[in-house]
């Protein structure tokens, strides 16, 4: 089995109160993370859409047709049967409304989005760069919660997938050590300019049921001194968390990085070989089906998607970057036989999405039930399947949205 | 700021073009933030102003991507990548790895092309950088004040070749700053009359780096 030679994972484990990481007391890589309350976000109620036929293997509309059940999702650990996403029929019947369109907060860039007991979280980023949830758990108001970092030590939030009822996310903790420089060359002095460089940045885990208290672990012993994750997933058993491990420096990714856990604790590395180089790039993101794991990376002449029976040994699905250069890719979902990607143009923001009903082999465009998160004022961030429906976060004239769109046709 | 609010397709008013799908030139619009599209229009500035007239005019520049959306500066809209300084009589092309030309003068110019762009930018990672750069030179404005960083590998093995071209130092590319690469750098600002505070002063680093350019594109040893 092509595991890395480094088992064993997880840096030290500590959980933190909410006082603590307010009044600063909280630091040091592998601590915990909190995101604490910071506001309230009206739901836009799901609008009337036409009746359209469903499409063999294509998600309905919700409440329009019945949810599939028993789909292999891109994030599948047991659910439980109380939808928290309910449809929109459900919601004309009074019960709790579809979350088919969201407009989050007036700022931010949400980059992924995962469904456990606790609701629907959308992680992002806040615009002064911190790390930003929204989570809602009656599909009506969303709860925004904001991450206290440090100057020296800050962090990044990039991927969020359910597991065992919790939400595991992962990202990067960075420190940042502190440089003064002065024209006349004598520091510390008046003209002094403060400037932090970054020292260390290791790839990080948290989990939460709550989204209040998160406990946290990094990896940097497993992976080298730079190295960051982007996005996650779960089987129901297994965890397979992707990045990139970063050059001396820590500016630009070099390799593929995948890190798999049977536990959410005990993380190991899974080898690549030269197929994993990737410059200027990183995997962005993973999903799993009923054959196997399927996963996206980017590297300077656009995307390419790889493909796992176990989650171990990854190979890139072939044809796929050819399909994709010029392309990067941000999100994978599978539903069913399907594979959905959402990418963007290396010159251009308009966002893009595909399917590919070959295992990855072949791609088509795909047309999704998306109308902010389409065109040159859209950014996108992520996209999943949930619960067999198709879910697309990211901007829309700089305001962070999530669209549940239905996929119509592959054309 | 966001990452893309600004698009432009010229630099310094110079064209910009996508060459790695097909040998046609491609006009294409790249996205950043404003302060990042400031620090590319004075570096192309500087690669006309700082040209020996027989190079001719600047005439485009090739790019691989300035905003795109994947981790790190790229996603912030902070960095660029170069592909080809084209001149109306002479290029620089990192993309046909110039840095290991058989010719001197090549050699010579893809170093002058790399000072001026660590005048602007702190991340300047080159081909002896790492294996992931031999075809592009990747610029962002990350990694603090532009000083010389004796800590950071981009600085020290820009420097080592620096010295292997300018003054035949012999000195080996491995990113380690020893007292050999000290002797050298000392060397260098010592033949462009620079203080030797590059490594405290923006100023006085980027008055060294002009000035090794100005002789690297005119294949001049210091």
């Amino acid at each position: 089995m092509p595991e890395g030679d480094a088992p064993q994972g997880g840096g030290g484990q500590v959980l933190l109160s909410r006082r603590q990481i307010l009044t600063g007391t909280s630091v040091g890589i592998g601590a915990t993370l909190l995101f604490h309350r910071a506001a309230r976000n009206r739901v836009e109620p799901p609008p009337a859409r036409p009746a359209t036929p469903a499409q063999p293997g294509v998600a309905a509309v919700p409440g329009a047709t019945p949810r599939r059940s028993g789909a292999a999702t891109a994030q599948a650990p047991a659910q439980p049967s109380a939808p928290t996403q309910p449809s929109a029929a459900a919601g004309d019947r009074g019960g709790p409304p579809a979350i088919h369109r969201a407009q989050l907060a007036d700022s931010g860039q949400p980059r992924a989005v995962a469904k456990s007991d606790a609701g629907v979280l959308v992680m992002g980023m806040s615009a002064g760069g911190d790390p930003l949830g929204w989570l809602t758990d009656d599909g009506r108001q969303w709860v925004e919660h904001t991450l206290g970092t440090t100057e020296r030590q800050t962090a990044e939030v990039w991927g969020v997938a359910p597991y065992a009822g919790d939400f595991v996310a992962v990202g990067a903790t960075t420190e940042h050590a502190e440089r003064r420089i002065a024209e006349s060359g004598i520091v510390p002095g008046p003209d002094t300019q403060v400037t932090f460089v970054q020292r260390r940045r290791a790839p990080t885990v948290w989990r939460t049921s709550d989204c209040i208290e998160w406990s946290g672990q990094s990896f940097e012993h497993v992976v080298g001194a730079h190295a960051h994750l982007i996005a996650v997933a779960c089987d129901g058993s297994r965890l397979v968390a992707v990045g990139a491990t970063l050059d001396e420096d820590g500016a630009q990714g070099v390799q593929g990085l995948v890190l798999t856990s049977t536990d959410g604790v005990s993380w190991r590395r899974v080898v690549l070989g030269a197929a994993g180089d990737l410059a200027e790039g990183a995997f962005t993101s993973v999903a799993v089906g009923d054959d196997g794991w399927y996963a996206t990376s980017v590297d300077i002449d656009g995307g390419t998607v790889w493909w796992s029976s176990d989650g171990w040994r990854w190979s890139v699905v072939e044809g796929s970057s050819d399909a994709f250069r010029g392309i990067t890719l941000q999100g994978i979902g599978i539903d069913r036989n399907r594979i959905l990607v959402a990418g963007t143009g290396l010159f251009d923001t308009d966002p893009r999405y595909f399917v590919s009903r070959t295992g990855g082999r072949t791609w088509r465009k795909a047309k999704l039930d998306v109308s902010l998160l389409a065109g040159r004022d859209a950014l996108v961030g992520d996209l999943s399947v949930i619960s067999g429906d198709v879910v697309v976060v990211g901007t829309h004239r700089g305001a962070p949205v999530l669209e549940g769109g239905q996929l119509h046709a592959a054309h | 700021m966001p990452p893309t609010e600004s698009a432009y397709r010229t630099i310094g008013g110079i064209p910009l073009r996508y060459v790695r799908t097909s040998p046609a030139l491609t006009r294409v619009y790249v996205r950043s933030t404003y302060e990042f599209e400031d620090k590319l229009d004075r570096f192309s500035n500087n690669l006309a102003s700082a040209a020996p007239s027989r190079y001719g005019r600047l005439q485009w520049i090739a790019t691989a991507g300035a905003y795109v959306n994947k981790p790190g500066y790229h996603g912030m809209g902070r960095a660029f990548d170069l592909d080809t300084v084209k001149w109306r009589n002479v290029a620089c092309r990192p993309i046909r790895g110039h840095h290991r030309s058989d010719h001197l003068a090549r050699r010579r110019r893809y170093i002058g092309v790399d000072a001026l762009a660590r005048r602007w930018f702190k991340y300047v990672l080159d081909a002896w950088y790492n294996p992931a750069h031999r075809d592009h030179i990747h610029l962002d404005d990350g990694g603090g004040a532009l000083v010389f960083n004796t800590g950071y590998r981009s600085d020290t093995v820009f420097i080592q070749r620096a010295a292997n071209l300018m003054i035949n130092a012999d000195l080996a590319i491995d990113g380690l700053y020893g007292p050999l690469t000290d002797a050298a750098f000392h060397k260098m600002k010592n033949r462009v009359d620079v203080p030797h505070r590059v490594h405290v002063s923006p100023r006085v680093y980027r008055r060294f780096l002009w000035r090794l350019a100005i002789h690297a594109l005119r294949n001049k040893p210091l």
